[in-house]
């Protein structure tokens, strides 16, 4: 029973580990409120893109029309509005990636009649450089399968060229298979749709020939493809005079804008002159009974932050107490009101100020 | 702190993105708080535990139980005992060591003396770790302060290399140096609290012990005159 035994009995101490557990559950707590329960700036700021039209893209309306294509078409056909070249660009670029694809096509299913479509890419060289691109896309996409085709009708429609590719792929239409000859009858559709044209009651039998074609004879088929050869040409004249309208409509839709700023500009001088006008009528300590309506003419400087600089007297109004009355006012009121926006500013440097004796003019 | 407008300034990238110092102020101010939070913890449950305990000698010591018998229960229960039962264990076992027909005077000198240093002893342990939470609540706030002001010097000196400055380019600098400076608070708000209410605990306690101290002298004089 010494006194050193009880000496360290009595540093037991009781719940040390429950203390340690509940400070850390204290942190935890006051941890999980500062991420949860304030509001942190977590997401950046959206930036945002804003395209403007001067009216709507032609392109999205015959989306919902051609029941053929499935719904990706219409996602395409609103990227089509941007300038034609590039998409071009775009395209070239696929169709560099889809190249090796295409051969690996050729060789695993030469069943699907790849080998004949490349030939026609081979013959057009002489078409612009944008076929191609369109023509190679096409055939790559084709062996896979039929509702592809289908699909690419959209990319073919911005690209005025379209007509041609069809051309060379005509020649071998007779010897493919009816799906492939319903594949081409139905490409002429899209690119009428996409120009608005009345034409979509032609359009219909345009499909149905091709379908009685297919049971028929292959001559009737080429006839009809060289119908809507002759029709794409025109399509395809129209669509460019629509895209030449259309510039020009932007055209004017941004001389209007400027036309417009100009206006609210001027506008805002008025009223900025009014304002000055205003002011600076307030402070004038008019002489009393002067005849008639004399007129001071001043030319005022001021600084930018509306201090007036310097005030000179242009053309008096015979009453030199007038126009001393007027010059102290101009200077009493400053700062003049001077407009915001400090592009304007360049208005109110040198500015001429006309002052009447009376109110009413 | 190469921060931009687009980056997010939640709680981690804040934290994360903070110069070496201002980082090391909130790890040593994450510690003390977490120390401060368990001795606040210990501190609470071994001061209720010495009042219970202080309550329930006090009631069968004066329900006049006898002395040598509560002694005995003393010692044997050791592990449980309170404070003030240490306290008594002490001054009696002083007390029946004397027995052998002393000087009264000197005998309740040395008890006294024992109980005073068996009091000593609990005093201290209870006050024990009540100096560290003061520490904390009064030094944490300036070490947050330290870690936000230099955080806000490097937020404005980043600033200088920039031609155009705009709020956006200091603001997410002063926000993760005021997290040390949250921080700071945070640990020195409970630390502060705690302590006062602990040394308010403690001194009574300290007042309740001394008053059994006498009273208990009291009652081995009577004894002692009576042998």
């Amino acid at each position: 029973m010494n006194v050193t035994a009880w000496r360290d009995v009595s540093h037991a101490e009781p719940g040390l580990l429950r203390a340690a557990v509940l400070a850390l559950l204290v942190h935890f707590v006051f941890f999980i409120f500062m991420v949860f329960g304030l509001s942190w700036k977590n997401e950046p700021p959206e930036t945002m893109v804003v395209d403007l039209w001067s009216e709507l893209p032609q392109a999205v309306k015959p989306a919902p029309v051609i029941k053929q294509t499935t719904l990706k078409p219409e996602s395409v056909s609103v990227e089509t509005p941007p300038p034609p070249k590039k998409n071009t660009a775009e395209i070239q670029e696929k169709t560099v990636k889809h190249q090796p694809v295409k051969e690996v096509t050729k060789q695993a299913e030469p069943v699907k009649q790849t080998p004949p479509k490349p030939e026609p890419v081979r013959v057009e060289p002489p078409s612009p450089p944008r076929k191609p691109a369109i023509e190679i896309k096409e055939k790559i996409v084709k062996p896979r399968s039929v509702k592809e085709v289908t699909k690419q009708p959209e990319p073919v429609k911005e690209t005025p060229p379209k007509p041609e590719p069809v051309k060379v792929e005509a020649p071998p239409l007779p010897k493919k298979t009816a799906t492939e000859s319903k594949e081409k009858a139905v490409k002429p559709q899209p690119v009428k749709e996409v120009t608005k044209q009345p034409e979509l009651v032609k359009e219909t039998p345009a499909k149905a020939e091709p379908i009685k074609e297919k049971v028929a004879k292959p001559e009737v088929v080429k006839e009809a493809t060289k119908k809507t050869e002759v029709e794409k040409e025109k399509l395809l004249k129209e669509q460019q005079r629509a895209e030449e309208i259309k510039q020009q409509r932007q055209q004017e839709a941004i001389a209007q804008s400027t036309a417009a700023e100009k206006n609210r500009q001027a506008d805002e001088i008025a009223k900025y002159k009014a304002m000055i006008q205003a002011k600076i009528r307030s402070r004038i300590v008019m002489p009393p009974d002067l005849p008639g309506n004399p007129v001071a003419e001043f030319k005022v400087t001021l600084l930018p932050g509306g201090e007036v600089l310097n005030v000179v007297l242009r053309r008096t109004s015979g009453y030199a107490a007038f126009d001393e009355a007027v010059e102290r006012a101009i200077f009493l009121s400053t700062p003049l009101p001077l407009p915001p926006d400090s592009a304007l500013f360049r208005e109110f440097r040198d500015f001429n100020l006309t002052v009447y004796y009376r109110e009413s003019l | 702190m190469n921060t931009t407008v687009t980056q997010d300034l939640s709680l981690f990238y804040l934290v994360s993105s903070a110069s070496l110092p201002v980082q090391l102020v909130m790890l040593l101010l994450l510690v003390a708080s977490l120390l401060s939070w368990w001795f606040i913890f210990r501190k609470m449950f071994a001061i209720r535990l010495a009042i219970k305990q202080s309550d329930e000698f006090e009631n069968t010591f004066w329900r006049g139980v006898d002395l040598s018998a509560l002694y005995q229960r003393a010692t044997g229960a050791r592990d449980m005992a309170g404070s003030m039962e240490r306290i008594f264990e002490a001054g009696f076992r002083e007390f029946t060591k004397h027995q052998a027909g002393m000087d009264i005077g000197a005998m309740m000198d040395s008890t006294r003396g024992a109980m005073r240093a068996a009091y000593q002893r609990e005093m201290d342990r209870l006050e024990s770790h009540l100096s560290f939470l003061a520490t904390v609540g009064s030094v944490s706030p300036y070490v947050g302060l330290f870690g936000t002001v230099w955080g806000i010097m490097n937020a404005f000196r980043e600033l200088s290399n920039l031609t155009q400055a705009t709020i956006a380019h200091v603001a997410p600098g002063i926000a993760e140096a005021l997290i040390a400076t949250a921080m700071g608070l945070f640990a020195a708000i409970p630390a502060v609290i705690a302590y006062n209410r602990y040394a308010s605990d403690t001194s009574q306690l300290a007042t309740r012990y001394e008053s059994f101290m006498e009273e208990l002298s009291n009652v081995l004089q009577r004894r002692a005159a009576k042998l």
